[in-house]
């Protein structure tokens, strides 16, 4: 993985140097509330409802045991022994104090982490999928072109005062599990027919209020154009953006409004004038960060584990963990371990110290030192041996940490909501656990099969409601809390936006209107094998209308 | 109908409400209450001042209603800043065991439909500055629907 050079190290301590002399300043008074939310927002700082919020940013989601082990001391030195890994990558903290931020800040830095560009007009975490480097079906480790992007944008003068927040996503193989789709850029690793391998570029996708799919503006594009192709984006967006209402201020509403096309032309029309600036990469750098994300040296593993068949013939827990958490690795003998963060009841996402350090030792242990973070809120051991897949799963069921429900209808994503966030109208939380319970960990789960339920606390969407197969959305009518239902979104690259059913249901309606849902899929779906997004699309909206809500 | 104001500390950002003594408490029970809109914005003003002196940030106005068991804000939202999260957010040793049994200690009774719990405080429980107050409410959830 990438490692800090003398110049990130340096760079990184003098920005929470500065940060912590902005703090004193803030709390003896030098600095006001108004001059000081700007500067704390770029070090990551949000205030919430009930404290500040510290969210701190996991390039591409890629950890090493070190960094989780500092994130867990964090958790129990500044904050209440837990963290909460978000919908883009991310951990967020919620009880940091102001005054001790600086401190926070310094021992991230001391594992080359930070707080910067999390918040803010900026181009935020670039994201990968949570399987880069590892699945057997990707065509290229999407994850050093995530980094290549990192270090061009981060502090980059030109884009550091955009019209609004600016989120780009790379994906490895052709399934996407980035959700390239809704971001402001989404760049697909592509072969062209000549074998070479490039980016599908995706633009104007988002998600929030005006939900939107992004534009493919260009079938390949060379690695060697990718940061002067990028360069002609931002400048087309900071130039045409719309700075005068916020709420149509992402590249989303520019595509929207221009259309595609026309943005396509003027984006191609920038890069063919700065084709041969500074901008250009050398193959030499590409293969300089490509090396740090080298795949290990894996001990060579037969195919087939004896131990590990042994363990799934006679442990039927293990052989469900198995099936419904572990994927194909690109290595024989090797598998791609999914900690789900969604124990049954469990708030989705959110992870204790000790299940922190926990994974941070079978990491180390287990995984070639790496754990990921998907942008699903769950957790990703890459390099798990098949050989030592039973003493993985041993300790994770120790600790609570083996809950096989990767994708299904209990995988629930939902945003921290009214419990937390002050933009939240509803708690989305506590519906995610209810709906948790009433599902349940057993053979209910596993007959109603692939089901990705998303909650949002509000028409913000950060718990990507509008791409759920199952959308939840949060809102207040006439004081209480009302829960919209969206029927048939996709992530993926048959991304689409979720439609809404009908009227809103409340607090004590929701969690049943939820399994009238899907007790509606099980009586049409044309058997086990067709999933509950295939059903929908096959059969539409009017049976679960019905369903929901008679001949009203 | 009463008021108290209410704001975060400019420090660790927990929420507190103006006192009856003029400082500022975490605790809801303890806010002073102006009885009309004249008086609250007179209070907001002085609160502004503290805004200025750095102790807090955003004072505001909270509409609150006061029953048998005390004060409580109107809006669920002011509820959850005057309660915290309505949800069992606290690790646990392996806070994560599926089919778990019931939580350990100091809950309140348990609905099977319902996951709020509120961990009931010992009154003799130290003041922790840094932890916000979780008051116990049995029907808490049901009074929020209403």
């Amino acid at each position: 993985m990438y490692r800090y050079d003398e110049f990130d190290k340096n760079f990184v301590a003098a920005r929470v140097a500065q940060f912590r002399d902005q703090v004193a300043r803030r709390l003896e008074g030098e600095l006001d509330e108004e001059q000081f939310r700007p500067l704390r927002l770029m070090n990551g700082v949000y205030l919430q409802l009930h404290a500040y919020m510290l969210r701190i940013a996991i390039p591409y989601g890629t950890l090493s045991p070190r960094q989780l082990r500092k994130l867990a001391f964090i958790a129990r030195r500044y904050d209440k022994g837990y963290g909460h890994f978000t919908t883009r990558q991310n951990i967020q903290f919620n009880w940091p104090a102001l005054a001790e931020c600086p401190d926070i800040l310094n021992e991230l830095a001391e594992v080359e982490m930070h707080a910067i560009q999390t918040s803010g007009n900026c181009i935020r975490n670039v994201t990968a999928d949570q399987f880069a480097g590892a699945a057997a079906d990707e065509i290229e480790d999407p994850r050093p072109y995530a980094e290549i992007l990192r270090q061009w944008s981060s502090l980059h003068p030109e884009y550091s005062f955009l019209p609004r927040k600016f989120k780009i996503a790379v994906n490895g193989a052709a399934k996407d599990r980035a959700a390239i789709r809704v971001h402001d850029i989404g760049y697909q690793i592509v072969k062209n027919a000549d074998g070479e391998v490039g980016f599908a570029v995706y633009v104007g996708g988002g998600q929030g209020r005006t939900p939107l799919i992004a534009h493919k503006i260009r079938d390949f594009l060379p690695k060697v154009d990718l940061i002067a192709y990028t360069n002609a984006i931002m400048r087309i967006y900071n130039l045409e953006g719309r700075r005068d209402n916020k709420f149509k201020a992402r590249i989303k509403i520019l595509l929207h409004e221009k259309g595609a096309d026309t943005i396509r032309a003027e984006v191609e029309a920038e890069f063919a004038d700065h084709r041969d600036d500074a901008l250009a990469l050398p193959q030499e750098e590409i293969d300089r960060i490509r090396a740090y994300f080298a795949p290990p040296a894996f001990p060579a593993r037969a195919t087939t584990s004896l131990a590990f068949e042994k363990r799934k013939a006679k442990d039927p827990t293990f052989a469900r963990f198995v099936a419904q958490n572990v994927v194909a690795h690109k290595t024989p003998g090797y598998g791609i371990v999914t900690i789900s963060l969604k124990s049954i009841g469990g708030i989705p996402g959110d992870a204790s110290a000790e299940a922190m350090e926990t994974v941070a030792h079978l990491a180390e242990r287990f995984s070639q030192d790496e754990v990921r973070v998907s942008h699903e809120q769950n957790l990703v051991l890459p390099h798990v041996a098949l050989d030592d897949l039973p003493e993985v799963f041993d300790w994770l069921a120790g600790q609570g940490l083996a809950t096989a429900n990767t994708g299904l209808v209990t995988d629930i994503i939902a945003c921290p909501g009214l419990d937390y966030c002050g933009l939240a109208t509803a708690r989305s939380i506590p519906i995610a656990q209810r709906i948790s319970q009433r599902f349940g960990d057993g053979a209910r789960a596993r007959e109603i099969g692939e089901l990705k339920i998303n909650i949002s606390g509000c028409i913000n969407a950060c718990g990507h409601h509008h791409v759920g197969h199952i959308g939840i959305l949060g809102l207040e009518k006439s004081g209480s809390e009302a829960y919209q239902i969206t029927l048939g979104g996709s992530a993926d690259e048959t991304c689409s936006v979720g439609a809404i059913t009908g009227r809103s249901f409340s607090s004590d309606e929701i969690v049943d209107a939820i399994e009238t849902v899907v007790d509606t899929y099980l009586k049409f779906r044309a058997g086990s094998a067709e999933d509950f997004l295939a059903a929908y699309r096959r059969i539409g909206m009017e049976p679960f209308k019905e369903a929901l809500y008679g001949r009203e | 109908m009463p008021k108290v104001i209410s704001a975060n500390r400019l420090a660790d950002g927990i929420v507190v409400y103006v006192g009856r003594d003029g400082s500022w408490s975490e605790r809801l029970s303890q806010a002073k209450i102006f009885a009309s809109k004249a008086e609250a914005e007179a209070g907001l003003l002085v609160a502004q001042n503290d805004a200025k002196r750095n102790l807090v940030v955003e004072p505001v106005v909270v509409e609150v209603a006061e029953d048998a068991s005390g004060l409580r804000a109107i809006t669920l939202r002011e509820e959850i800043r005057a309660r915290g999260p309505t949800i069992d957010f606290l690790p646990r040793t392996h806070a994560f065991a599926h089919g778990a049994d019931a939580p350990q200690e100091n809950t309140a009774k348990r609905d099977p439909n319902a996951v709020l719990r509120f961990p009931r405080l010992a009154d003799t429980r130290e003041h922790d500055p840094r932890e916000h107050e979780l008051m116990v409410a049995a029907d808490f959830r049901e009074e929020i629907a209403r």
